[in-house]
């Protein structure tokens, strides 16, 4: 226990002293504030000519899922990027080792190698629950900010939905930081862990899925209850309401199971091939 | 007349001989018979690459053992193994008494291999920090390891613009951090231009302290003849050679003479070693014989009625040495 409270304390001056894990933060929190709230909002505050909206929705009834009563489901989404952001920081919190060969100097350090991979998970939760900070606070301000323009009614969520909904935001953000680190051990570089991480997270779970899905393939429907990105994002959408809000087809219960199923499958991965392989 | 070296015997061996016992002692080292690592039988494949084949290593407390080895010999892969960052496919070994790789044997050990490897963004201080905290030593180590290296007044310079001689000291601040039983530096001269080779040579004289152990593998066979105490020569994989540097050298005897006249001076020579063993040659005699024959040879020849000017043990150097071992394969 020891060991792995040393290895922690190591791991988290590499990572709290790390531009690139700040980099990263930045680019989510001014994703989530322009595309997220301003753009949004200047486009329903002056839509162009010509704009329609859906049957029964107005630009009014819109803006108010840009207020603060609604600010959980837009910082849970993170503007569309948390979970490859998460995808980013796995890989380079492993990846990175092996370019810089720095797993050779910490390998050679006290303490064994399981310790040094139970360390790394808990930096990256440690990191995300800063990150799911920032979103929120930001998320948080730029709702207040844009109801106050607007002389909106400022209503704010239940303290214990918030704090549900972060834990969640943290949760499925794990998943997608484990498998950036699984996929950075198992390519043992950054780029192509990166490279395919994101392929699949774009191109599988968001191209395949949500384009096949929307066509109303059965077949699409039956088969995304197994995949992680569609369960993160029927947890994700499960804190949503209101207008536009996503009906969720796989459950939050079932979504959170086969969420822990794939992170202790990402965590088996990244145990087996630290412990086993060799490092040269 | 001048006698010098007192070779010792041939040094070559095969791997599985007992390790020559015969330590030539430097200042303030004083090796003990107590073993800080064996192997035994370490083998190693890399697909159908045999990078080590049942290689075993013997090295005593206190001493400076030189690992030498042509590139590809094996040299990187038995450090790795020894560090537990490469398994073995067949052998074992025990580093300090553990298992390689082991929190036992890695808290007692400090360890440069190959090239140093830090945190490009980090400082040379927080990078010692961060390898202090995985450890679990007191940072105030830090202060101390830097000074040894002469490296305080840039400890607070990111890592990423340090020169390679900076890099090489702090990898050697690193291994100095846990206070180890043993240094393992990979040829941590390479890259150093002269002057930071010299003051790399002088950082390991200083390590060398007490009952610390250094293995140093080196691509510079002078700086190995003057820091180690013994040698282990490997090749394919095997150790092939083995001993102190007098013992190596002492493989293949010869004695220098200049005498006058030369004729009756060949006389007496070939009469007591041979035709076979006696040359002349850019007006001296090179002879196949010890420098235990010199005070006996001297007096024939005296009595002869020959004038000696000068005897002498030709002396080999390491280069010498490596290369009739290893058959002149180059590129060390």
């Amino acid at each position: 226990m020891h060991d792995l409270f040393n290895s922690i304390r190591a791991e988290w001056l590499k990572t709290r002293k790390r531009p690139a894990v700040w980099v990263l933060a930045g680019v989510l929190v001014s994703v989530l504030v322009a595309f997220g709230y301003a753009l949004p909002w200047a486009v329903l505050s002056h839509p162009p000519p010509g704009t329609r909206f859906g049957p029964g929705t107005s630009p009014t009834q819109l803006k108010q899922l840009l207020y603060p009563a609604h600010f959980v489901g837009d910082a849970l989404g993170g503007g569309g990027l948390a979970g490859p952001i998460a995808l980013i920081l796995g890989v380079l919190l492993v990846g990175s080792e092996y370019g810089w060969g720095t797993f050779k100097t910490i390998l050679t350090q006290r303490p064994g190698r399981l310790h040094n991979l139970a360390a790394r998970i808990v930096v990256l939760y440690a990191t995300l629950v800063v990150y799911v900070l920032m979103v929120f606070a930001a998320a948080a301000g730029s709702s207040a900010v844009l109801a106050l323009i607007d002389g909106a009614a400022i209503r704010w969520p239940g303290v214990w939905e918030v704090v549900r909904a972060m834990a969640a935001a943290v949760f499925i953000d794990g998943w997608w930081g484990l498998f950036g680190m699984a996929m950075a051990f198992l390519f043992r570089q950054s780029a192509l862990a990166l490279g395919l991480g994101l392929a699949y997270s774009f191109i599988i779970e968001g191209l395949v899925f949500n384009v096949l899905g929307a066509l109303g393939s059965a077949v699409v429907r039956s088969v995304e209850r197994f995949f992680p990105g569609q369960n993160a994002q029927a947890l994700a959408a499960s804190f949503t309401s209101g207008p536009g809000a996503t009906s969720a087809t796989i459950g939050a219960t079932e979504a959170t199971l086969v969420l822990c199923l794939y992170c202790l499958a990402a965590v088996a991965v990244s145990a087996l091939l630290l412990r086993l392989r060799d490092v040269t | 007349m001048v006698t010098v070296g007192a070779p010792v015997g041939l040094a070559a061996r095969p791997a599985t001989a007992a390790p020559t016992t015969r330590v030539v002692e430097t200042e303030g080292t004083m090796p003990s018979s107590e073993p800080i690592v064996e192997a035994r039988g370490l083998s190693k494949r890399y697909g159908t690459v045999r990078a080590l084949e049942g290689l075993d290593l013997h090295i005593r407390r206190g001493e400076v053992y030189g690992f030498l080895g042509p590139n590809g010999a094996g040299k990187t892969t038995t450090l790795r193994i020894l560090a537990g960052l490469v398994r073995p496919t067949s052998g074992s070994a025990l580093v300090v008494g553990h298992r390689p790789g082991s929190p036992g044997s890695l808290a007692r050990t400090g360890w440069l291999i190959e090239t140093p490897n830090f945190y490009p963004y980090l400082s040379g201080y927080d990078n010692l920090l961060a390898l202090a905290r995985s450890c679990g030593l007191d940072r105030r180590r830090i202060g101390p390891a830097l000074d040894t290296v002469e490296l305080t007044s840039r400890a607070r310079d990111r890592y990423g613009t340090y020169s390679l001689g900076m890099k090489q000291r702090l990898a050697v601040a690193a291994a100095l951090l846990k206070e180890p039983d043993l240094f393992v530096l990979d040829e941590p001269t390479n890259g150093l231009d002269p002057q930071g080779m010299a003051d790399m040579r002088e950082l390991i004289r200083r390590l060398a302290v007490g009952q610390r152990t250094v293995l140093f593998a080196s691509h510079l066979l002078g700086e190995v003849e003057q820091i180690c105490t013994r040698i282990g020569v490997i090749q394919h994989g095997r150790l092939i050679a083995e001993g102190t540097i007098d013992e190596l050298r002492g493989g293949v005897r010869r004695l220098w003479i200049r005498a006058q006249p030369v004729d009756r001076a060949g006389q007496v020579l070939e009469r007591m070693l041979g035709a076979d063993a006696v040359a002349h040659v850019d007006g001296r005699f090179v002879l196949r014989a010890g420098s235990e024959r010199a005070a006996e040879i001297n007096r024939e020849l005296v009595l002869a009625g020959v004038a000696v000017s000068e005897v002498r043990a030709a002396e080999r150097s390491l280069e010498d040495v490596f290369l009739e071992l290893t058959g002149g394969e180059g590129g060390l």
